[in-house]
């Protein structure tokens, strides 16, 4: 009977091998390590280093407009800010290592700002930027509203940091604020080589594995930061059930550059899918690639990664539509913002349920036998 | 008469008890070491404390945590009952403290339901019945009387379970996804090869197909070769090469340890007998008791309807229909183990139509990872949350709630679809056993 068992096991390998060749020697041809190196080194770390600069800027800037209040200085402050907040669009994205210990989503991008607690603050002085209370007081957001925010004109903002009597506080919360974010930033950089070699060490699909990681943080800065409170909050929500327009809830409310942003954001999403190199010299391996690897399918037996890149490409059109600042146009019922809410929902169960069930990535260490 | 069906079977016959007695012995050391390691891994809170809201069982609401420390001191009760078993100590007692604790526990959360966890269930229920504790155990030291011997069914019961779970496990895999695409284990493989000294085979496509027709096939037929005295050593042997190979590849705990040293029972008297020779020195035994048991005959009826229940729970699917992967209505009790994988997505939405409110919820406000993974897949589930949705905003705004969901599901990574029909309040469905018709048709 063992020889039966045997010889009957043995049959099925031949069986397999010898009528389906293709089938036996399929393989999925994907180098899992030098997929995490190039996230680690061509996309995450030039992301560290480019954070790094613009706020090493915004630190160089506000001293400069600290030591010389002028319309040029705040000029160059405001700009700054932007590319900062620009380059952290793309971080957000690579949430992981230290860039997610130091929780760099919720310590620079809270919005929208809570302005009557920053005057509060700077009015008391006995505020803790660390503590879980100052939140919506921080960050660029809370920036935003400092140098915008305080006045129509770039005099008035300038008469608000001149102002006899509150002045020389609301020069000292700009410039805590900006060393917060400078300390983010020098956290992360530090943080980063170290973590590195786990990073990219780890390449199962366990929990803590870089894939797991990089795919969980980049659905969820995808879904809920993004097409949640960039455009899904301000506008109303999902259409579909009418929700309440806010528009002061956008991003960047004060400068106006929410559009700005969240392209920037949905550009960083199909970068990093793709394992575009930083400075977009080159298409490295990424979730992409893996994806294809596994001949990873969407419904319609396209090519899932081709069906993200173009649903993703799809949203960025219906941005680039957009002219005005969205707190302009969030407040009107069904307004373009909805488009682009769509655009953006479309690609979610793609990139939450399809994505994540091809490359099998686990979200617990707790015991599943799979059903 | 049953004794007319099966003429040849004697359902008192004296058997020898050292197999139970080793089952007895290895099940309560398998539970200690689940329990401790259950408490270890911080679990019981992950688990039982910390979560906001429950997913109870249809008609088991009322079994609710105990909290903190509740939880603690129900798993220590456990834990005690699981060394009462193994000792054979206060046996019957034991027993049933240990089925009632361990599935009280189970019913808190269907999240947590797993096919071996059921398995664990019904094994300590059938403890309850079998007199395990007549010889090698503290009772018998007690008593200071060792009886040898037991009725036969109170080892063929499990053995007759047990050969269920695997031929049930074994039916369930023939289906064109799993021999044919060899699918889930196409999708799970891959993502394992990083697993030592197997990993790189497990990027090769033949390995799932090799792995399926073989997993379909061993359990298929693993329990008659146990079964058969010519194949027992060979089969075992497979037993835990199989089990020891989902171990490494799968989360999957300690259910492959729990089978490999339940499948003991597979053995005969003698090779039971040696064993407990070994560890304790009998110096003589009762004799057989040739006439066998005078068992109630009501315990021959209740077995009948047992097993036909056991025999009929996997096929309940048939009375539903839509796809039963999809739907799963039926999938659970049924040993489909292993045998999808199945990704989900959920936004719930609130509107308050008389305070002109609408909001989302997304459910990782009030869920944890996992009951949130279990919930975006489980028709049930995501009707339990919605109703969790609207009693709470039913109440912060004393006002009438709806509750929509938007939501997609994919099985064995053939592409997402929509999963729930999206323009169904929620809110007015009643819970039950009826057909599902709010859940999207699976080829929509």
């Amino acid at each position: 009977m063992r020889y039966l068992k045997f010889s009957s096991f043995i049959l099925f390998i031949t069986f397999f091998t010898a009528c389906d060749k293709k089938t036996g020697s399929e393989k999925v041809d994907f180098d899992r390590e030098a997929f995490l190196v190039n996230i680690a080194d061509n996309v995450i770390q030039p992301s560290i280093e480019n954070f790094a600069f613009n706020a090493e800027g915004i630190t160089v800037a506000t001293n400069s407009f600290n030591a010389n209040l002028s319309i040029e200085s705040l000029n160059v402050l405001r700009s700054e800010l932007k590319e900062a907040w620009l380059s952290y669009q793309h971080l957000a994205f690579v949430h992981v290592g230290p860039v997610s210990s130091v929780n760099l989503r919720d310590r620079v991008n809270i919005f929208p700002t809570d302005a009557a607690l920053i005057e509060e603050n700077i009015a008391s002085q006995n505020y803790v930027l660390g503590s879980a209370a100052n939140v919506a007081a921080k960050g660029f957001p809370a920036l935003d509203y400092l140098l915008f925010g305080t006045g129509n004109t770039e005099e008035e903002v300038l008469s608000y940091y001149a102002d006899p009597d509150l002045g020389e506080n609301r020069l000292q919360y700009l410039t805590d604020l900006v060393t917060d974010i400078q300390t983010t930033s020098n956290l992360i950089s530090e943080g980063w080589p170290d973590y590195r070699s786990t990073f990219v060490g780890n390449t199962g699909t366990d929990v803590g594995s870089g894939t797991s990681l990089l795919v969980n943080e980049y659905n969820f800065q995808f879904d809920i930061r993004i097409k949640n409170a960039k455009i899904g909050f301000p506008s109303g929500g999902n259409p579909r059930t009418g929700g309440v327009l806010s528009p002061e809830n956008v991003e960047a409310y004060f400068s106006g550059w929410s559009g700005e942003l969240a392209e920037e954001a949905v550009k960083s999403s199909i970068a990093v899918f793709k394992g575009e190199h930083f400075d977009a010299s080159e298409d490295g391996l990424g979730l992409d690639d893996y994806l294809d690897a596994l001949d990873a399918r969407d419904r319609n037996d396209e090519l899932l990664s081709r069906a993200i890149i173009n649903q993703s490409t799809a949203a960025l059109e219906e941005m680039e539509k957009i002219e005005a600042p969205y707190s302009e146009i969030a407040s009107a019922e069904g307004s373009q913002l909805v488009n682009v809410y769509n655009a953006l929902q479309a690609v979610i169960p793609l990139i939450k349920v399809d994505m994540t069930s091809a490359l099998s990535v686990s979200i617990t260490f707790q015991d599943n036998d799979g059903d | 008469m049953v004794t007319n069906w099966l003429p040849t079977y004697r359902f008192n016959q004296a058997k020898h008890i050292a197999p139970l007695a080793t089952f007895r012995v290895a099940f309560g050391v398998m539970m200690l070491a689940s329990i401790i390691r259950f408490w270890s891994n911080g679990w019981i809170a992950k688990q039982y404390i910390e979560p906001e809201f429950y997913f109870p069982y249809y008609g088991f609401e009322w079994i609710q945590s105990w909290g903190n420390p509740g939880m603690y001191i129900l798993f220590a009760i456990m834990g005690i009952a699981a060394i009462g078993i193994a000792l054979g100590a206060f046996y019957r007692f034991s027993a049933t403290l240990f089925f009632l604790s361990f599935t009280y526990v189970e019913l808190i959360d269907k999240t947590n339901y797993l096919n071996h966890y059921y398995f664990v269930s019904i094994i300590a229920f059938l403890l309850i019945l079998v007199p395990a504790n007549k010889a090698y155990s503290i009772d018998a030291w007690r008593r200071k009387k060792q009886d040898f011997y037991v009725p036969a069914w109170s080892i063929h019961v499990i053995i007759l379970q047990l050969s269920l779970v695997y031929f049930f496990a074994g039916l369930a895999k023939l289906q064109p996804d799993w021999l044919l695409e060899a699918l889930p284990l196409k999708i799970w493989l891959p993502s394992r090869a990083d697993t030592p000294i197997i990993g790189s085979l497990l990027d090769y496509k033949l390995t799932a197909f090799i792995f399926s027709w073989f997993g379909a096939f061993y359990d298929l037929t693993i329990p008659f070769f146990l079964l058969w005295k010519r194949t027992r050593v060979i089969a075992y042997l497979t037993v835990i090469a199989f089990h020891f190979m989902t171990a490494a590849l799968f989360q999957i705990g300690m259910f492959p340890f729990i089978m490999v040293v339940s499948t003991l029972i597979f053995f005969s008297e003698d090779f039971h007998k040696k064993l407990w020779a070994k560890l304790i020195p009998q110096r003589k035994e009762v004799l057989p008791n040739s006439v066998g048991f005078a068992n109630p005959v009501v315990l021959k009826y209740f077995f009948i309807l047992y097993f036909s229940l056991q025999v009929l729970l996997p096929f309940r699917y048939i009375l539903y229909p839509g796809n039963l992967f999809w739907t799963e209505q039926g999938y659970r009790f049924s040993w489909r183990v292993m045998l999808m994988e199945k990704v989900g997505y959920s936004q719930f939405s609130v509107n308050i139509p008389e305070k002109k409110k609408s909001f989302e919820v997304f459910p990782q406000q009030y869920l944890t990872p996992v009951q949130e993974k279990m919930m975006n897949t489980q028709p049930d589930m995501v009707l339990q949350f919605a109703h969790f949705l609207r009693d709470k905003y039913q109440t912060e705004f004393d006002a009438e709630v709806k509750v929509f969901v938007e939501s997609y599901a994919t099985i064995n990574g053939k592409g997402s679809r929509p999963f729930i029909n999206p323009e169904v309040n929620l809110a007015s469905i009643k819970r039950g056993y009826q057909h599902k018709n709010w859940v999207l048709p699976y080829n929509q």
